[in-house]
């Protein structure tokens, strides 16, 4: 029980939150570049998991990356922390979705996760990796640090 | 070192920032799209690219290879023909997007047969519009290698002028 609680607070520590914030806001930065250079190509990776209705998929195509880019940013700097973690947790579980999906369907194509280049398949790997990602995306969204945040700026001038 | 106090916005708060951020980040990518000298069609359906037959969906150029040694597709180049002379994938069939209504009816394409269309590489769509225009004469064994010539010479893959 004791190292259970420990573990806890560890976790749950505001340093170890800006940690975790600064981890998920960079990969969600990392991730989009590639993404927002090449609409064309991750629109193809898009279509190729057939799962999205095709009339739909152009405007995923350009709206995801700028949805990672942003919460990336916003993580990184901590504004509007809970919102951007909300989101964070809500593209790694439409990831968990959709890798399982393309995977149980045989369907045999580039993650497109961090590039738009054929270098990553979608596969188990894939799926554990999101599963790691999303402890501190929930730790994040649970418990957000306000240490070195631009909310906790706001907040004292709005309370001043 | 005392806690810090985490003060928690209430649900509703937060998830109406989400969708701003959303819809933010829409604005932001359909203003970058409409500013981009090749914009994507909005509302369209994608091409149909990557057909079953030759089972190169999306891959790296290392099945290509497989796909090129096994003969599983005839290659077709989709860039101007001069790049095409400066060097293509051994094989291929130069059928520029540029000059399809001039080239197209000079050379015998087997709708039977299968195709797997190639341009420069990721930023380019050349082999995405030959795919479309084929695909509405009423070709259905296509496929699109993305990487294109670029990742083929990254691969160190042979060349042929």
């Amino acid at each position: 029980m004791k190292i259970y609680l420990a573990i806890v607070r560890f976790l749950t520590h505001p340093w170890v939150g800006l940690v975790f914030r600064l981890i998920a806001g960079t990969v969600f930065i990392w991730a989009s570049g590639d993404k927002i250079l090449h609409p064309q190509a991750f629109l193809r990776i898009a279509h190729n998991y057939r799962i999205l209705p095709p009339a739909l998929e152009p405007l995923f195509a350009l709206t995801l990356p700028w949805v990672e880019f942003l919460v990336g940013l916003f993580l990184v700097i901590g504004l509007f922390t809970e919102a951007s973690a909300l989101l964070n947790v809500g593209m790694l579980v439409m990831f968990l979705v959709a890798i399982p999906s393309a995977l149980l369907r045989h369907i045999d194509i580039n993650c497109g996760c961090f590039s738009t280049a054929q270098s990553v398949k979608v596969g188990m790997d894939l799926i554990y990796r999101d599963i790691l990602l999303l402890i501190p995306a929930l730790l994040v969204l649970f418990f957000p640090s306000r240490l070195l945040a631009l909310d906790r700026l706001l907040a004292k001038n709005k309370g001043s | 070192m005392a806690k810090q106090k985490q003060p928690r916005r209430p649900w509703k708060s937060i998830v109406i920032q989400a969708l701003a951020l959303v819809v933010l980040a829409g604005v932001m990518g359909l203003g970058r799209n409409t500013l981009s000298s090749r914009p994507l069609p909005l509302f369209q359906p994608a091409n149909p690219l990557l057909i079953d037959t030759v089972g190169v969906r999306g891959l790296d150029s290392l099945q290509i290879r497989e796909a090129w040694e096994k003969h599983q597709g005839i290659f077709l180049d989709a860039r101007r023909s001069e790049l095409f002379r400066e060097g293509h994938i051994p094989g291929a069939k130069s059928l520029p997007i540029d000059d399809f209504d001039k080239v197209y009816p000079l050379i015998s394409f087997s709708k039977d047969s299968a195709y797997i269309i190639y341009c420069e590489g990721r930023g380019c769509e050349y082999s995405d519009l030959l795919a479309q225009r084929l695909y509405g004469l009423g070709y259905r064994k296509l496929a699109v290698f993305p990487g294109g010539w670029e990742e083929w010479i990254k691969g160190k893959h042979p060349v042929e002028k």
